[in-house]
């Protein structure tokens, strides 16, 4: 099949490899038993039917494909048309009726089908059936005719609900494979696209495709990715989120150690930086790798808006990641233990407000941070309407009643408001669950040491990012390049400074773009000095 | 295979910034808070010229190392003195070595609790602390020096700066008068002062435990070099800006001159008192060179002992940090030992890489000999 090369049938367990050839009955009463003892009889999505060729003499054909999986359509027009209705074909008239020969000339001449093959397995017959092909089979041929007429009921090509943007694309991707190398194809038109395919899962015999631009990906990167999903022994895989956790370095980490997005324009961009994406069928989030920190604070707006705007957002999306992680703690360890570093207005304020409540300050904010969660968590299961008001409800009640029965102090309210909103910056959700979950571990060292305790816990979670790597390259490399850090990690740099491509994913290719991009803007002449209003249209 | 699927990265293998960064932190992180006292007791108003002077005793050290592993590329400590010593009395090198690292994690931590339980966090116990550092540098320990070093690179900037900030804000409270006269109360009382500072600088030899884990093995020397230098500068700073503030005097009456100086300076209204959030920033270094001690002396006692694996040596070593840590018990007893730890280490330190060096140039034209012999 086209786009079937991959390397070449990983993914499949050692014993399919092992499985011997079955071969397929010359009769097709003993090809439908055979079907019959595979899907038994009640299965009722399962079409089996008998056909007459329109050959002198009639030769007996059984056409079988699952109902739901196929298009009718083309089921009718590329399967049963050409069969029962067949015209004459003066190349090779009188068709014999020889069902040896008959599958060849089925596929040369009669079926009008851009993917068919005839296959001799009977377990590679049903393999492809399985995922929406048709076969047929002709009394006394040893080969089926498996033709492709893939078409099942999906979603539509919608908008990106994890990652919107308000300037930008707004084609997010689907569940269905074919749609998503589309939507990738369409956006690089080059030949040097590649789609490495293979299937995962013992039973779910998932599709997917390793997807890089040969020429910039580091051959080295494509090869260990493979290896990886090679090594994939599992009976289903339902999303790629499940990949994710058998190729990734340290699956024990909070962090993620691959990307995924929904948005094919980000994800074509990341390709066009060397990174290897990974796309599977029935999920809509692609996979890229490696990934590094400053990549899960990257939002594909960040290069559709000017870079003006562009860069102090992304700045304000790494201070408000560090509020989300430290605010919490760093609250409770100062009014826990260091008082004195406020000023006396604001302690007393602190101190006044924290008077009714019952508890020490650590259960205060351990009390509003559980019910942070608890509002974000259902939110997140409600229908959408339900959800956001359930959100704005639930925080404005709880909140203002905790206030009011004396279980929490407002401050505290505002502490819990202020990294809930900063946490919703970071355009990651993963990093978000990260930052969440460390959240909770620093509040606990603070109450216990104050912001010496915090020091430790943020030692502690830079030595571990330190120490963390996707596919052997570190995650925090791009971070501690001096050079790049203001070019496109903490800062976004106009696009046309961007002449190479990002060093940690060591691109064959490193340059992206030619010193000429803004060139005219070099060849003013002197005499344009100070027209750059356009001369209230004098050019005209 | 598996190898290469497992990673692509150099592993274990570190930058020539960033072991450059590493030595500054090793020289710098622990020692400042207390160097103000010790030495403006000896020199006062000359304390900081004295500190800036001790450089150059780290720079010997330091050349002396460069010129040992020049010999020897692509061994650490432990291989290079295997490879020139007697058996015996390499174990002997290396067990040393341990013993240094295990005073330089001790008096280190020791310091560091008695500046954070004295005065910010008389609550806790100094147990909980000790317990605190030494799991935070067992960690980083376990993860390898190549993850301290990246680390090191986040957060030595920020001490870095956090001294220009402490400068900046000392500036409406300073005499600058004070640190005259520069020379202090006598030329031998400098030197002494010196002699003693360049102990600090003279902890560079920690890196001894890593020149093998460098990916530019010809810079390694240059490398250490400026990492002396940066840290020393900065201690020097730090025992001035002590001067400038409080005086010649006064510093000597504080056990912590360098948080005294943090008390007196503040963010203006927003933060009346800054010392504890610098203090935090320096524990976050402290706590990263103690990581990086701990390493190197997990790594010595392991080839001592002749353990395949390094880190079965990391939780006894830990251990023994938390109850080393915990004595001397009067703040007294710990200056007196942190003075005596700058009185005898710098000999160590000097010693040491002459010794593998007299004994790699002695060895050499034996080596020359056999490799004549075997070509006949």
């Amino acid at each position: 099949m086209a786009g079937r090369g991959g390397p070449g049938g990983s993914g499949r367990s050692p014993s399919q490899d092992e499985t011997p050839l079955r071969r397929i009955p010359l009769a097709l009463d003993d090809v439908e038993a055979e079907l019959k003892a595979d899907f038994g009889d009640s299965n009722s999505d399962v079409v089996m039917r008998r056909v007459d060729l329109w050959t002198a003499p009639e030769v007996h054909g059984l056409l079988f494909y699952i109902e739901g999986l196929v298009d009718r359509a083309t089921i009718n027009s590329v399967g049963l048309k050409p069969l029962m209705h067949g015209e004459r074909c003066p190349a090779v008239d009188p068709i014999p009726a020889r069902g040896d020969v008959l599958a060849d000339i089925l596929i040369s001449h009669l079926v009008p089908s851009g993917q068919i093959s005839a296959v001799d397995d009977f377990n590679k017959v049903i393999e492809k059936v399985l995922t929406g092909e048709a076969a047929i089979f002709i009394e006394g041929c040893p080969k089926a005719v498996v033709f492709e007429a893939k078409g099942w009921e999906h979603r539509g090509v919608d908008e990106p609900s994890t990652e919107k943007t308000l300037r930008g694309p707004r084609e997010g991707f689907t569940e269905v494979l074919r749609v998503n190398t589309a939507l990738v194809r369409r956006r690089l038109k080059t030949p040097h696209l590649r789609f490495d395919g293979t299937t995962v899962g013992v039973r779910s015999k998932t599709d997917m495709v390793v997807v890089y631009i040969k020429g910039i990906t580091d051959p080295e990167l494509v090869e260990q990715v493979k290896q990886r999903i090679a090594c994939i022994n599992v009976d289903i895989v339902g999303d790629s989120g499940i990949i994710e956790e058998f190729i990734e370095d340290r699956p024990d980490s909070p962090f993620p150690q691959l990307q995924y997005t929904e948005r094919p324009d980000r994800f074509c961009a990341g390709l066009s930086e060397g990174l290897v994406g990974v796309l599977v069928d029935s999920s809509p989030f692609a996979l890229m790798a490696p990934a590094n920190l400053a990549s899960f604070f990257q939002s594909a707006e960040d290069y559709y808006d000017r870079y003006p705007f562009a860069g102090p957002l992304r700045a304000l999306r790494y201070v408000a990641g560090a509020l989300a992680l430290v605010f919490p703690a760093l609250y409770v360890g100062v009014a826990t233990y260091h008082q004195e570093m406020l000023p006396t207005s604001l302690a007393l304020a602190i101190a006044g407000s924290h008077l009714p409540v019952p508890f020490p300050t650590l259960v205060e904010a351990l009390l509003m941070e559980l019910a942070l969660e608890l509002i974000r968590e259902s939110a997140v299961r409600m229908p959408d309407p339900v959800g956001q008001t359930m959100g704005f409800v639930g925080a404005l009640l709880l909140g203002d009643a905790a206030v009011a029965a004396g279980l929490v102090s407002p401050i505290m309210v505002i502490v819990v408001a202020v990294t809930g909103l900063a946490s919703f910056t970071i355009p990651h959700y993963s990093v978000g669950l990260a930052v969440r979950l460390l959240r909770f571990g620093l509040l606990l060292l603070a109450a216990g040491m104050g912001l010496f305790g915090l020091a430790a816990g943020v030692v502690v979670i830079v030595l571990h990012l330190s120490a963390l790597t996707s596919l052997g390259v570190p995650y925090l490399q791009p971070m501690l390049h001096s050079q790049d850090i203001f070019k496109d990690i903490l800062w976004r740099s106009p696009m046309f400074t961007h002449r190479y491509r990002p060093s940690f994913a060591r691109p064959v290719d490193r340059i992206r773009q030619g010193r000429s991009s803004r060139e005219w803007a070099s060849q003013r002449q002197p005499e344009d000095w100070g027209r750059d209003g356009g001369g209230d249209g004098e050019s005209r | 295979m598996a190898a290469a699927m497992a990673s692509r990265g150099d592993r274990n293998h570190i930058k020539n910034a960033q072991f450059a960064v590493l030595t500054a932190q090793t020289v710098f992180s622990t020692g400042f808070l207390a160097v103000g006292g010790l030495f403006a007791t000896i020199s006062e108003s000359g304390a900081w010229l004295g500190t800036l002077l001790g450089a150059l005793g780290g720079l010997a050290v330091a050349g002396l190392c460069s010129l040992v592993v020049q010999m020897h590329p692509g061994k650490n400590l432990s291989g290079i003195a295997d490879a020139v010593l007697p058996k015996a009395i390499s174990k002997l090198v290396s067990l040393s070595y341990a013993a240094y690292c295990v005073w330089l994690l001790a008096a280190g931590t020791r310091q560091f609790i008695l500046a954070i339980w004295i005065p910010f966090l008389q609550t806790a116990s100094p147990l909980t602390l000790a317990i605190l550092v030494a799991a935070v540098t067992l960690y980083g320990a376990n993860l390898g020096i190549e993850a301290i070093a990246r680390a090191s690179i986040v957060f030595f900037p920020v001490v870095v700066l956090s001294i220009l900030v402490l400068a900046g804000l000392s500036v409406p409270v300073a005499a600058p008068g004070r640190l005259l006269p520069a020379v202090g109360v006598g030329v031998p009382e400098l030197l002494r002062t010196s002699l003693l500072a360049s102990s600090f600088g003279a902890e560079c030899i920690v890196m001894m435990a890593f020149v093998a884990h460098t990916n530019e093995p010809e810079g390694v020397g240059r490398a250490v070099a400026w990492g002396v230098l940066v840290g020393m500068v900065m201690m020097a700073a730090v025992v001035a800006i002590d001067t400038v503030v409080l005086g010649s005097r006064a510093v000597t009456r504080v056990i912590f001159p360098v948080l005294e100086v943090a008390k007196l300076v503040g963010f203006g209204e927003f933060l009346e008192r800054s010392e504890v959030l610098l203090l935090s920033v320096w524990f976050c270094a402290a706590l990263l060179k103690q990581a990086t001690v701990f390493h190197a002396s997990a790594r010595s006692i392991a080839d001592t002992l002749g353990l395949k694996n390094p880190k079965l040596a990391l939780v006894p070593l830990g251990a023994s940090l938390v109850v080393a840590s915990l004595y001397p018990t009067t703040v007294v007893a710990v200056l007196e030992w942190v003075r005596a730890f700058l009185r005898y280490t710098i000999w160590y330190a000097l010693g040491l890489p002459l010794t593998l060096l007299v004994a790699s140039m002695l060895r050499r034209p034996e080596r020359a000999h056999q490799g004549e012999g075997r070509s006949r």
